[in-house]
């Protein structure tokens, strides 16, 4: 084997390989530098610069020294070659390591890199989790700035709503339920346009409970369950609706109170003209037998020579108007001692009979007078009690006084007395030919100081407290008085007494007198 | 650490492998010597040759712009390991396979053997290092598509 062959091909390789290295390495290094500037924080890229800068040193100097050998040595300068031909070949082995080394640590720059960019995705979900929760954190701030304004307005409401208690102004209810207005079927539940707040029965605050069964009710033609109703449930999760609604309630309990104080009050006023003008009636009242009586006193001590039959007449008169005034002071002392709670009772059995009789013949000669009958029905049996004697008979004695001053001339006054089909009650009605009683005063007239016929007050005579003092006796007695209308047209008076028996007498006598000790 | 270790290894035995004096194409004589040159183009060897095993096993090797440079590291390799060989062949080769002056440089190659033959191949290793950082070139040019590519 024998092969000649040509070295200048090599020359000329090299010196043209070297030359256009020269340009490639630049322009690496250049196209490099555009890659690591573009996205300067991957790590990546300016590794590859490196490397591309260091092969750029590594290619320079070997295609340089390859060059400037040739020039060296054609230019005759063989020796300064062999001079800088070790250092030359120093950088290239220099610039080949560092490019080896650099290569190396190709994996851990990767890594690093990788592990960079996790980092950075972490930072990125931080931040964004960061900022998530900042956005949370304006909404809750939103909201509790909402609920602060809310508070603010309650207590603003509250404030005012105090204000009204202090100073007894006006108390409806202005507490509006948000939940309630937002909901779709009740837009117009705004203070005025709402149909409950207009009500004075329902509250705004109702609409919950009440007015929303209406509209359910209405709307799916079915009975609304409250407590299920989505309306009354979205009422009651705001606690500041559920406070609302306490005040609310709290306030409406004020309101009746305030309302009942004010009836008791308007009562009382009324006892008081009441009380005034029986105060006037019997100054009235007194004074107008004594006058009588001091007139025909007068009289008869003047006109001496009157004859007998006349100065008869003007004693009997004297006797009438005293026995007159004495009922009346009699009457206003018993209402006294009713007030006072000193009311004094004797408690004997009797027949009840024999009290009716008793009256009748009393009250008999008066009715005769004025042409009265006087019908006695069923009064043949007897009728045992336990009683006072003397105050029942003034209960009698006040029916009968009543019915003969209301029942005109030739009119009729009906007794009926007898036990009731049990047995166990005896049952007395008076009953007259009179003007009757209105329906609106058949419970009035047993008040204190009431009267029928006001303008006719002094033509009949009375203080207005005769059937009080009457309602109270019976009660005494565990038994009941009332009034209806007769079926003749005039009044009818109506007394029940229990019947007397050991049983009841015992625990009657026991507790009258626990209550005397 | 194991790879540290054999690096040391390596890096600690090429000093006692080639012992005799050397000269080589390009002079490396004097305070350099040819050992260290030769130590440089073996360390060189390795890291690109490491280079090409990563991007391989990485997938990165079938990448676009990456793919340019794994073929440069593998042509480096290549380069290195052809300056290698005619370095060292240089050392033994016989004076006489050269002949003729062209400014004190020979004009023609001898070749008696296939080792001078490969030898004379072996002298074009620009056409190597040529290619190879052409190739590095285009990777780049490629990558930085690849980054304007990237939204």
């Amino acid at each position: 084997m024998n092969f000649t062959l040509p070295m200048w091909p090599v020359y000329l390789v090299d010196i043209s390989g070297s030359a256009l290295s020269i340009f490639l390495a630049f322009g690496a290094v250049f196209m490099s530098r555009k890659l690591s500037r573009r996205d300067p924080v991957n790590a990546i890229w300016t590794y590859l610069l490196w490397i591309s800068i260091a092969f750029g040193i590594f290619t320079v100097f070997r295609s340089v020294s390859h060059l400037l050998k040739f020039y060296l040595v054609i230019f005759g300068y063989k020796s300064v070659w062999q001079a800088l031909s070790p250092f030359a070949g120093a950088v290239e082995s220099i610039t080949l390591v560092f490019v080896a080394t650099l290569t190396f640590y190709y994996e851990r720059v990767k890594k690093s890199y990788r592990s960079l960019i996790r980092e950075r995705d972490l930072f990125q979900d931080a931040k964004e989790e960061i900022g998530l929760l900042n956005t949370n954190l304006g909404r809750e701030m939103d909201r509790m700035r909402e609920s602060e304004c809310k508070l603010e307005n309650a207590h603003a409401e509250i404030s005012k709503l105090i204000d009204q208690v202090r100073s007894g102004g006006d108390l409806s209810i202005r507490y509006r339920n948000p939940n309630l207005t937002q909901c779709w079927e009740l837009k117009d539940c705004v203070y005025e346009n709402c149909p409950a707040y207009k009500s004075d029965q329902l509250r705004c605050w109702h609409l919950g409970k009440v007015y929303c069964c209406r509209i359910k009710a209405g709307k799916s033609g079915r009975e609304c369950n409250c407590e299920a109703c989505e309306i009354y449930i979205s009422a009651h999760k705001d606690p500041l609706t559920r406070f609302g609604e306490r005040f609310n309630d709290m306030m409406h309990f004020l309101e009746n109170k305030q309302k009942e104080l004010e009836g008791a009050n308007r009562d009382l006023q009324e006892m008081d003209k009441k009380k005034s003008k029986f105060l006037d009636i019997v100054a009235h009242d007194l004074r107008t037998p004594l006058t009588s009586i001091l007139a025909y006193a007068d009289l008869l001590l003047r006109y001496k020579s009157e004859s007998a039959e006349t100065r008869d007449e003007f004693l009997r008169t004297i006797i009438f108007e005293s026995r007159r005034l004495g009922d009346l002071i009699n009457d206003y002392l018993d209402i006294s001692k009713i007030e006072a709670g000193l009311m004094e009772y004797q408690l004997e059995p009797l027949n009840f009979r024999e009290v009716i009789d008793h009256v009748i013949a009393v009250y008999s000669g008066i009715c005769m007078q004025k042409g009265i009958q006087i019908h006695k029905n069923s009064l043949a049996q007897d009728l045992p009690i336990l009683g006072d004697k003397r105050r029942l008979a003034q209960v009698m004695s006040n029916l009968m006084s009543n019915a003969s001053k209301f029942t005109p001339a030739q009119g009729k006054i009906s007794i009926t007395a007898g036990l009731d089909s049990n047995g166990e009650a005896i049952h007395i009605s008076v009953s007259d030919t009179g003007p009757g009683i209105p329906e609106t005063h058949l419970e009035e007239i047993f008040k204190k100081f009431t009267q029928l016929h006001d303008g006719d007050l002094h033509a009949v005579g009375g203080t207005g407290i005769g059937l009080s003092i009457c309602k109270e006796i019976v009660e005494f007695h565990d038994g009941k008085i009332w009034a209806e209308h007769s079926k003749e047209g005039g009044a009818s008076f109506h007394l029940v007494l229990p019947v007397q028996g050991p049983e009841r007498s015992g625990r009657l006598l026991e507790s009258k007198s626990a209550s005397e000790g | 650490m194991i790879r540290k270790v054999l690096f040391i290894l390596i890096y600690s035995c090429i000093p006692w492998i080639w012992t005799r004096p050397a000269l080589a194409v390009q002079e490396h004589g004097g305070a350099e010597g040819l050992y260290s040159h030769q130590m440089a183009h073996l360390v060189f060897f390795s890291a690109m040759i490491y280079l090409c095993i990563r991007l391989v096993r990485s997938g990165e090797s079938v990448r676009k712009g990456w793919r340019w440079i794994f073929f440069s590291a593998l042509l480096f390799a290549c380069w290195n390991a052809d300056t290698f060989f005619v370095h060292q062949y240089r050392e033994v080769i016989d004076p006489q396979t050269f002949s003729g002056n062209f400014f004190d440089q020979p004009w023609t190659f001898n070749a008696h053997s296939v080792p001078d033959l490969l030898y004379y191949l072996g002298t074009y290793d620009h056409i190597l290092s040529f290619s190879a950082l052409l190739l590095f070139f285009i990777g780049i040019r490629g990558l930085i598509k690849v980054q304007r590519e990237r939204p």
